[in-house]
């Protein structure tokens, strides 16, 4: 054969395959990324829409239904997050359907997780609706406010501590107490509750210096990264912290066990506590920030166990808690 | 042979340079040069190495674009020429380069294709592998047709040079150096050449060179280039026996 | 039309030949553009090109695309298995191949094989007078000669980027399976997944002017290459320094601008 005419169909086939091979690659990822289906549009607002882009990933209960379009900002603290959901998985998604931001992975990208919502309407979802949000988690603001609770708390026991010392001491004006039979309700349930959130106070601190002794050792995943910063120091101030106020309210608590039982008991220490209505005013108000420094405690604890750095920790406490219930039903 | 050559010639002027210039920067090549050549003439143009001879025959054929002067060839200004018309002409004037300027990355059978290919009307005449089985047959390597210019020798390109040269039937040709860098007997060869495809296709020539050999053989017509002018012109014998002491010296230097 | 050769000179003569270069380039570029779009057109030369530029220079970027995937995932592969991020390699090594790696590669080793054989032929073409001869034959040596190898060389070197592209894609495959045990069509499922066309139009895009800088540098130097043979290697040369800078330059270009746009 010529020489010529075999260089030009080695040359045509070349050619013919690297284009090939390009619409190929097109295609597959306009397959991927759903260019090729029928789409519809949603949106979503968040505060913070750290790290998504076009092309981000939507998932419906983590299998993926569309992509992220557009983001941008519409005020000074709101993200408008626009997404395209296929077609075909519009009936599985409801009006109430609520949007987070969340990641693939430890180290992934981030997406947008739709979870359905708890009153379920099974009203489909239409055209540019606008999805409830969940803002996303942030580590860092989870242990800012756990630690300014801790400082609320530190108060609080502090506050306690001199009630409890002037009450058993017997000085103290306990009359009041006594008397106002909410107050003493009051009291008994902010004990509970302390007792309750001291038992809490104990597994994040032993959660937290699990996590900080791995750290220590480098032996996590994030161990590398974490090892040398200040997070680290972070970490074990908030957990030494956690330690303090929940030995000091094992202590405050033991000492209102005294004092209640010795108010229960003797006369002598109501009647003084009566006389002084300023110190009983005081009380009220600790009681309330105990309350309100309870439910803020919840609230951390809730968010501490959906955080990725202690959430295995909490699913594991939670089979193991199973596991005893079970043998103790047996 | 002289006579031979001379009887082709008739009055017709087909090259006409008149005050032809050129400069390279300040570097005048060029300054005056007048010549006519007519049809079936030979004319020798011979000066020193670097004196403007391979300029003087790439303005005939419109390679080099001159400062000044008048020039016509076939009656046509050059420099007034278009780009279409520049190439019909060129189809009518044959020009061996000094290195043969072969195409390196062609056969020899491409090599000799090419102008025929290129220049679209000439086409015509026929067949293409005749034509260039006749042009080797002529410089006499038939047998070369299918190699590399690389795997001939500096005579064997020569030739196929001049074969190029001459695919087109062209009524002019300029050789540029057409001996030089070639031992006595190739370039003995080649003067014969030259003279039999001048017989052959009637063609009016200017050679360049300084073999006097060439140049006794050749010529009707010697020019002596130097300064940018035309120094001197006359036969061989003429300027042989000339007394002016630079074209003496010249003529006594190539001798030897 | 050389730089002054005399001792005038406008700054220094390194500075002054820098910007000749430069001028030399802008001019080539606008002559291409002029005499290119004309007819008659070399459909043949550009073909012949596109065979000498493509298929000659395909088994060294196919193997040095290969080695560089292989490589790429076996360096990377133990930082991060230690993030726990071993499942990322698929697309961390799709994403820099298909935005950097594929392209830059193909671009470079043309750079130096492609642009230092068309300066150098081009500059011995010249200096043997060939390009004269080609001008005497009717043929316009800027369209026949010039013209053909830069559309050639904007041509091939994206199709080029195309077939470096998969087989490093393959060659990161080959590097993730040899600790692991990864299955073909979960890799590739991977590969795509994490690809966006906002990945692939600007890295496809921005070889078309690879290809379009190395044809067009190697062809100035060639052409305008000085006499004799150290003229012809001081062009092969320095068109390979040159193109090898514009391209990395073109690439910052590029990166800026998709950025801009907000494709990063």
């Amino acid at each position: 054969m010529d020489s010529t005419i075999k260089k030009s169909i080695l040359l045509g086939f070349f050619v013919l395959i690297g284009i090939i091979l390009f619409i190929i690659g097109i295609f597959q990822i306009g397959a991927k990324n759903e260019m090729f289906e029928k789409t519809f549009p949603i949106t979503a607002k968040f505060t913070n829409a750290t790290g998504l882009k076009l092309g981000s990933n939507v998932r419906y209960n983590g299998v993926k239904v569309g992509i992220v379009k557009t983001v941008k900002l519409i005020n000074d603290t709101l993200v408008q997050v626009d997404m395209q959901i296929e077609e075909s998985k519009r009936s599985f998604i409801h009006k109430d359907a609520i949007a987070t931001i969340s990641s693939d992975g430890l180290m992934g990208d981030k997406l947008i997780s739709i979870i359905p919502g708890k009153n379920n309407t099974g009203q489909q979802i239409q055209n540019f609706d606008l999805l409830q949000t969940h803002n996303p988690l942030n580590t860092e603001e989870v242990l800012q406010t756990l630690s300014e609770s801790n400082e609320n708390i530190k108060v609080i026991t502090e506050n306690l501590k001199m009630v409890s010392t002037e009450l058993t001491t017997k000085n103290g004006p306990a009359q009041m107490l006594y008397k106002d039979t909410t107050l003493a309700k009051n009291l008994k349930q902010s004990f509970i509750n302390l007792d309750a959130i001291t038992g809490k106070v104990l597994i994040v601190s032993n959660t937290l210096e699990n996590i900080t002794m791995q750290i220590q050792n480098g032996d996590g995943a994030l161990g590398k990264i974490i090892n040398d910063t200040g997070f680290t120091n972070n970490l074990t101030n908030t957990f030494n912290k956690l330690n303090a106020t929940s030995n000091e309210l094992n202590r405050v608590s033991n000492g209102l066990s005294i004092f209640i039982e010795h108010a229960n008991t003797s006369k002598g220490a109501i009647n003084m506590l009566l006389a002084d209505t300023a110190f009983a005013a005081n009380v009220q108000q600790s009681m309330q920030n105990i309350k309100k420094a309870s439910i803020g405690l919840n609230q951390n604890m809730e968010a501490l166990k959906h955080n990725f750095l202690t959430r295995s920790y909490f699913r594991k406490q939670e089979k193991i808690n199973n596991k005893i219930k079970e043998s103790e039903n047996k | 042979m002289e006579q031979e050559i001379n009887t082709y010639i008739d009055g017709t002027t087909i090259i006409e340079i008149e005050h032809l210039k050129k400069a390279f920067g300040n570097n005048v090549v060029l300054k005056d040069f007048n010549l006519t050549v007519h049809k079936g003439e030979t004319v020798v143009v011979m000066g020193k190495s670097g004196i403007g001879k391979t300029v003087l025959i790439k303005c005939i054929i419109g390679l080099v674009k001159p400062d000044g002067g008048k020039m016509r060839v076939f009656n046509q200004d050059i420099s007034k020429l278009n780009q279409q018309d520049l190439d019909e002409l060129r189809t009518r004037i044959g020009f061996v380069f000094q290195n043969s300027a072969l195409y390196d990355s062609m056969t020899v059978r491409q090599n000799l294709e090419f102008p025929l290919r290129r220049h679209r009307k000439k086409k015509i005449r026929g067949n293409l592998d005749l034509q260039v089985r006749e042009a080797l047959q002529n410089v006499g390597l038939e047998n070369t047709i299918d190699l590399m210019p690389s795997e001939l020798s500096g005579g064997m390109r020569k030739r196929i040079g001049i074969a190029r040269s001459l695919i087109l039937r062209p009524e002019i040709v300029l050789y540029d150096e057409p001996t030089t860098g070639l031992d006595p007997i190739t370039s003995e060869e080649i003067t014969h050449l030259i003279l039999e495809l001048q017989k052959k296709y009637d063609t009016t020539s200017i050679i360049i060179t300084h073999d006097i050999d060439l140049a006794r053989e050749t010529a009707n017509r010697i020019v002596f280039l130097m300064n940018g002018i035309a120094y001197m012109q006359g036969t061989y014998e003429e300027l042989v026996n000339n007394e002016d002491t630079l074209i003496k010296h010249f003529f006594k230097r190539q001798a030897i | 039309m050389e730089p002054n050769q005399k001792n005038e000179t406008v700054f220094s003569k390194v500075i002054d030949e820098f910007f000749y270069g430069i001028a030399e380039l802008v001019q080539f570029s606008f002559k291409v553009f002029k005499i290119g779009i004309q007819p008659p057109y070399e459909f043949r030369e550009v073909w012949n090109q596109c065979y000498e530029i493509g298929i000659k220079s395909f088994i060294l970027v196919g193997t040095t695309a290969f080695i560089l995937g292989l490589v790429l995932v076996m360096q990377s592969r133990p930082t991060m298995v230690e993030f726990g991020a071993g499942a990322f390699l698929p697309a961390m090594s799709s994403i820099s191949i298909v935005r950097e790696i594929g392209p830059l590669v193909t671009a470079l080793i043309c750079a130096g094989k492609i642009g230092s054989g068309i300066s150098a032929e081009l500059g011995s073409m010249k200096v043997t007078e060939q390009i004269d001869a080609m001008e005497v034959s009717g043929t316009n040596p800027f369209k026949y000669l010039v013209a053909t190898r830069i559309i050639a060389t904007t041509l091939m070197i994206p199709i080029l980027t195309v077939y470096a592209d998969f087989i490093s894609l393959i060659g990161a495959f080959f590097g993730s399976n040899i600790k692991d045990n990864i299955n073909i069509n979960y890799y590739f499922n991977r590969v795509f997944e994490s690809l966006h066309y906002t990945d692939v139009i600007p890295s496809f895009t921005k070889t078309f002017f690879f290809g379009f800088t190395i044809g067009l540098v190697g062809c100035t130097k060639g052409y305008n290459s000085k006499k004799g043979t150290e003229g012809v290697g001081k062009a092969a040369n320095v068109s390979v320094v040159l193109s090898m800078v514009g391209v990395i330059v073109i690439d910052m270009v590029v990166t800026q601008i998709t950025s801009m746009m907000g494709y990063l």
